[in-house]
């Protein structure tokens, strides 16, 4: 699963996820894309399943690119412990995502089978999601 | 045949009057250049969608008319499109005057034609650049460069210095950018389990901050 290799902070505030996905919001590499609609926090687990299940149903043809990257660490406190004592411990990672992200890009593959990944992709997703194309250089 | 677009000019400025003039389904617009005063301007958002898909799209150069305007028709390249990332809405369009005798730079679409053979003997074809941009007379601007990649085979690309010369015409980009590629099939080894997380122990000094796009970090420092 991703994770940062190094980090500064053990544990961080949850912050907040006002407004809209400042970039990253077109098919920038592959010719299709997974644009999440809504705000969430996308954890390392959820981005590897998708991963996975695009990569299986497309059977390793085609590229994959994953945009969004697990670098906010999640604490949590142990099952039934009292509440106080400090922060819980670091318990997962998540990529804070707002709307209009595409966060997976694929390529090299046909239509159909991309719209069926991304589809795939999406039901692994906290958010709701969509299935976007590049736009082609000779329209819109 | 250069496409033609009806423009207004418009005299209210500010996000309240952008905001009223989008939900009449006007655009505002701008349109500036090399040595000619600044027209703000609106434009209606149905014809100029239809135009964008219909025609060259954002590539190549427009006829612009503004309404009740001296010098009638002026020649424009479409130099910014601002859209609102989830509702598809065209927000603001930059349009830039087009001199006769100036150079200009724009973008142009590739059109890639044929089947790499590398792709035949099952390599994946990838794109790097899908238009280039170029620095030509207005006269000299191509709608588009068609590119044919049928004699790639697997681990070859195209740079942008096999690009064919078209005179007048001069390539912004570096001669070694990569514009398309034929990569072998790989057969990628499941990604080994993640090492335990947040092991015990002080990350390394002087790491750099991963930063997250939602959240502040605290403050607080390793415990």
């Amino acid at each position: 699963m991703l994770m940062p290799r190094k980090f500064k902070h053990r544990k961080v505030q949850r912050g907040r996820m006002k407004g809209r996905s400042k970039g990253g919001t077109r098919v920038h590499f592959g010719d299709y894309g997974l644009q999440a609609l809504e705000p969430s926090w996308v954890t390392a687990r959820q981005i590897e399943s998708a991963r996975v299940a695009i990569t299986r149903h497309v059977k390793r043809s085609g590229k994959v690119w994953i945009n969004v990257f697990p670098d906010k660490p999640v604490s949590k406190k142990p099952a039934e412990t009292r509440m106080g004592s400090g922060k819980g411990n670091p318990d997962h990672w998540v990529a804070v995502v707002k709307p209009g992200r595409v966060m997976f890009e694929l390529s090299g593959v046909p239509e159909h089978t991309a719209v069926e990944a991304m589809r795939r992709a999406a039901h692994k997703m906290p958010m709701k999601c969509r299935f976007v194309k590049r736009e082609t250089t000779g329209g819109e | 045949m250069q496409a033609e677009l009806v423009v207004a000019p418009r005299e209210e400025k500010g996000k309240e009057a952008a905001k009223k003039m989008r939900h009449d389904g006007r655009i505002p617009a701008v349109l500036y250049g090399h040595g000619f005063d600044t027209i703000l301007i609106s434009l209606d958002e149905r014809s100029f969608k239809s135009l964008l898909r219909k025609e060259k799209g954002l590539h190549g150069l427009l006829n612009l008319k503004v309404e009740g305007d001296k010098e009638g028709t002026h020649t424009v390249v479409v130099k910014e499109l601002q859209r609102d990332p989830i509702k598809d809405h065209i927000l603001h369009v930059d349009f830039q005057k087009i001199r006769k005798g100036e150079e200009l730079q724009a973008e142009v679409a590739l059109h890639f034609t044929g089947e790499p053979v590398g792709v035949k003997a099952g390599g994946i074809l990838q794109h790097y650049l899908y238009s280039v941009t170029v620095a030509c007379l207005p006269k000299d601007l191509p709608e588009y460069i068609e590119l044919d990649i049928s004699g790639l085979d697997l681990k070859e690309n195209m740079r942008i210095s096999d690009l064919p010369a078209i005179e007048g015409v001069r390539y912004i980009h570096s001669p070694e950018e990569i514009v398309t590629a034929v990569a072998p099939k790989r057969v990628r080894e499941e990604v080994p389990e993640a090492e335990e997380l947040f092991e015990e122990g002080v990350p390394e000094e002087g790491a750099p901050a991963e930063a997250a796009e939602g959240g502040a970090p605290s403050g607080e420092e390793t415990e």
